[in-house]
């Protein structure tokens, strides 16, 4: 674990609530740069990240250590977005409806409907293959990370991963 | 199979918005107040919620033992049963009252001789030094 963050926590368990301002601060553009991965919308990206740090700012007392923080903040942002994708999954089929109307497409818009394509059929795939792909395109994360992220061998995660994209393409083809 | 995986990892956005990090810090806080804030009142509410159903499941049990023991509308209970002659006695009494009063036509003796009352123990207490 960084040292760095484990005094924080170390703090922060002893009541000092700088040390989490100050881990919230380490790890704050990273969160909402995950969330604005997926939702493409700063505002409700910074309103995800939020409510990821009051969620941390009630279990960080009990932390205990047995593993990375970075991971277990990887795990609580995984599962943020599969919540979102999963509610969402309504108001993004209604904001797809939409394509049809608008006429000239400039390349930015055209990546946006992609994104939003691509995120709506994420939230279709089984579990496991829609975590993997959260954290390997959102997030950018190597596969021993996100193995160890979501508890499983490296192996395991790449072929979650294949198959994932073997669906996707499916789906966005 | 790698081109289609590359175009996707194409659509990762780079994050170059400014974030007002003091502004979020304190509007973290502000909500971490309000969920603490949230989770007392559902509490209370909770055991007000708790209270008023035990108070109300009290009473509704009360109530039907009541009138499960009235069993209809006498509010009284009643132990006439018990002496089935009872307007027997209290007609001999009044038959007696009568007859000593006029015998000694004062109601206090009459009282005395039935014994209702003690006229000893009334003097006393008309004696009795209050001080």
């Amino acid at each position: 674990m960084n040292e760095i963050d484990k005094n924080l926590i170390l703090k922060y368990q002893n009541g000092d609530i700088n040390s989490f301002n100050k881990l919230v601060l380490r790890h704050l553009e990273n969160t909402i740069g995950f969330f604005f991965n997926i939702t493409n919308n700063q505002m409700e990206a910074e309103d995800l990240a939020q409510d990821v740090f009051v969620n941390l700012h009630k279990h960080l007392k009990n932390f205990k250590f047995n593993s990375k923080f970075t991971t277990y903040l990887y795990r609580v942002n995984m599962n943020k977005a599969n919540t979102w994708l999963t509610k969402n999954k309504w108001k993004r089929y209604l904001y797809l409806d939409q394509r049809k109307d608008v006429g000239v497409l400039d390349q930015s818009i055209e990546n946006d409907w992609k994104r939003k394509e691509l995120w709506d059929a994420v939230e279709k795939l089984p579990t496991k293959q829609k975590q993997v792909t959260l954290l390997r395109i959102a997030e950018q994360l190597p596969f021993k990370i996100i193995s160890e992220i979501l508890n499983m061998k490296t192996g395991t995660a790449k072929v979650h991963f294949h198959h994932a994209i073997n669906n996707l393409k499916k789906v966005l083809n | 199979m790698k081109n289609f995986e590359k175009k996707i990892e194409e659509y990762h956005l780079k994050f170059y918005g400014k974030v007002n990090k003091k502004k979020f810090i304190d509007n973290l806080h502000q909500r971490v107040h309000d969920n603490r804030v949230n989770k007392y009142s559902k509490y209370l509410l909770s055991l007000f919620l708790l209270t008023f159903s035990v108070i109300k499941m009290i009473d509704n049990k009360t109530s039907e033992n009541l009138e499960n023991k009235l069993g209809s509308n006498f509010y009284v209970e009643s132990n006439i049963e018990e002496y089935p002659d009872s307007t027997y006695l209290d007609s001999l009494y009044i038959i007696d009252l009568k007859e000593t009063f006029f015998t000694f036509g004062d109601i206090w003796n009459v009282l005395e001789f039935l014994d209702e009352i003690k006229i000893e123990e009334e003097y006393q207490y008309e004696n009795y030094n209050y001080n």
